[in-house]
């Protein structure tokens, strides 16, 4: 090979992406329409599945990857980068997603596991792959099976936001104490913190010396108004998702576009307070006390 | 004192802010660097950074606050990726309501190289003898990037894809304005496109 030659599909490459999503919101869609309104608000990327999280959870039943005729009609209804999920260790739905050229998938919770044992070897797809995590155990096992970016989990499709903000401050905790643990205060040292989280102690170590991810880091699960996507921001995170968040609003093109200016304007309370004038209901929500402890999708694929 | 700011409503911004304070080290040129989301916060500037990002989503938010008419002042503009579209003349494939500044003459081709799955990672050719080293022999990201298809007559091309040759960094001087723009991402590697704006944009300056 030239040593010029052009090369696809490099780590930098793929988390390159997430890179350039970064300060951005990621809409849930389920049809080339409902893209285009996600596109219209200035969301910078779509999320194409079959049913967004809060019927899934309605509904029951095994959630599975989208049709692929719709991943298809999705594409060719916008020009951001279309993403979509599938189940979690279920590589051969991954093959397919990437074989239909989606731009990211996400190897989701939201849908029904197809392995407890093994998350997909994610270095040996040219795609990009996000995961969800609760803490900093998570985020650095996926990281190792070659995730290039993470999310937290929070708790898909009930407009609630507590998770979200718990398994931010989640990773945060480790981060914190990884960081101590280096500096040989901590109660365990770096290598102990690394075998109890199952992961190589030269991710841990990098994490230390940074004091943040090695990859983009957005959040997710519960995200419902332009305040919540604003409140993950100041935390920290990269950008967000929002699933059924929008359309299951009221009026989806008018807090699209909210969340999208709470979510470029984090810092600014005033902006914030003017995009969010009546904008009618957000999505029907869910207190996290009324959830039997099966219903949960975070505690899935740790 | 430059006063340099980088556009931060979405994108690789903590990138460029990065790439930009090397570079003020490095020329030992005296540069003032501050975030930008707000019209008000463009006054003053002498140079302002438009990063990577996605462009349908950066255009909507500067016209929601009409941060376009003023940035089209100020004198020194480079953008990397999203960020040249957004400076382009001419954009194939943009929506009907997707405004841009228009003030950097060549015509681009948003999304041309592929999807995803066709990002890529390449050292860049000089342009000829006498072209500066923008990169070095770093291997540069193109993340779903746009195609330069055509290049106006004031629009000097300084690299080109190894393989196709074709243009994709490239600048443009007139009276007192310099502008420099990417299709590929050399802030996530180098500091060295942002010590080449640093420079020109100072003699730009001098010479208005």
């Amino acid at each position: 090979m030239q040593p010029n030659a052009p090369i696809h599909g490099t780590f930098s490459v793929k988390s390159g992406l997430a890179q350039m999503l970064k300060g951005g919101v990621i809409m849930d869609v389920t049809t080339p329409e409902q893209a285009k309104i996600a596109q219209e608000a200035g969301a910078v990327a779509v999320m194409a599945l079959e049913r967004v999280p809060a019927d899934i959870r309605r509904e029951g039943g095994v959630a599975r990857m989208a049709d692929p005729l719709k991943v298809k009609e999705i594409k060719q209804a916008v020009t951001v980068p279309v993403m979509a999920k599938c189940r979690i260790g279920h590589f051969v739905e991954a093959q397919v997603l990437q074989s239909l050229q989606v731009d990211f998938i996400d190897e989701s919770e939201v849908l029904t596991p197809a392995d407890e044992e093994k998350h997909i070897d994610k270095w040996n797809f040219k795609v990009p792959f996000v995961c969800g995590c609760r803490d900093l155990g998570e985020a650095c096992r996926r990281i190792s099976e070659g995730a290039a970016m993470i999310r937290t989990k929070g708790e898909a499709g009930t407009g609630n936001i507590v998770e979200a903000m718990r398994h931010i401050r989640g990773v945060q905790r480790g981060i914190g104490e990884a960081r101590e643990a280096a500096k040989n205060k901590g109660k365990k040292d770096l290598a102990a913190m690394a075998k109890e989280m199952r992961v190589d102690v030269v991710i841990l170590e990098k994490i230390a010396e940074s004091g943040k991810l090695p990859v983009v880091n957005f959040a997710a699960g519960g995200i419902a108004t332009p305040s919540d996507a604003a409140m993950c921001m100041q935390m920290g995170c990269d950008g967000v998702f929002v699933g059924s968040g929008i359309f299951k609003s009221a009026d989806p093109l008018q807090r699209a576009k909210a969340i999208v200016q709470a979510t470029a304007h984090y810092n600014d309370p005033d902006a914030i307070a003017r995009v969010s004038e009546g904008l009618g209901d957000a999505m029907p929500s869910i207190d996290m006390r009324s959830l039997t402890p099966e219903s949960r999708m975070a505690t899935r694929g740790i | 004192m430059l006063e340099i700011g980088v556009l931060a409503l979405q994108g690789d911004v903590a990138e460029h802010l990065e790439a930009a304070r090397q570079a003020g080290a490095k020329t030992r040129i005296s540069i003032r660097l501050r975030t930008v989301r707000t019209a008000d916060e463009l006054a003053g500037l002498h140079g302002l950074l438009l990063p990577g990002g996605e462009s349908t989503t950066l255009s909507l938010l500067l016209q929601k606050n009409a941060m376009i008419e003023p940035m089209r002042k100020i004198s020194g503009l480079l953008g990397t990726c999203a960020g040249l579209i957004l400076m382009a003349k001419e954009v194939e494939g943009k929506s009907a309501e997707q405004e841009c500044l228009g003030v950097l003459d060549v015509r681009v081709d948003r999304n041309a190289y592929g999807s995803q799955v066709d990002s890529f990672e390449s050292a860049l050719e000089k342009a000829g003898e006498g072209a500066p080293d923008l990169t070095g022999k770093l291997r540069i990201p193109f993340i779903r990037a746009p195609k330069i298809v055509r290049v106006g007559e004031g629009v000097h091309v300084l690299a080109r894809h190894p393989n196709t040759g074709e243009p994709v960094i490239v600048q443009q001087k007139q009276a007192g304005k310099f502008y420099l723009g990417a299709a590929c991402h050399p802030e996530m590697r180098t500091s060295r496109m942002h010590e080449y704006f640093l420079t020109h944009l100072q003699a730009a300056l001098e010479t208005k």
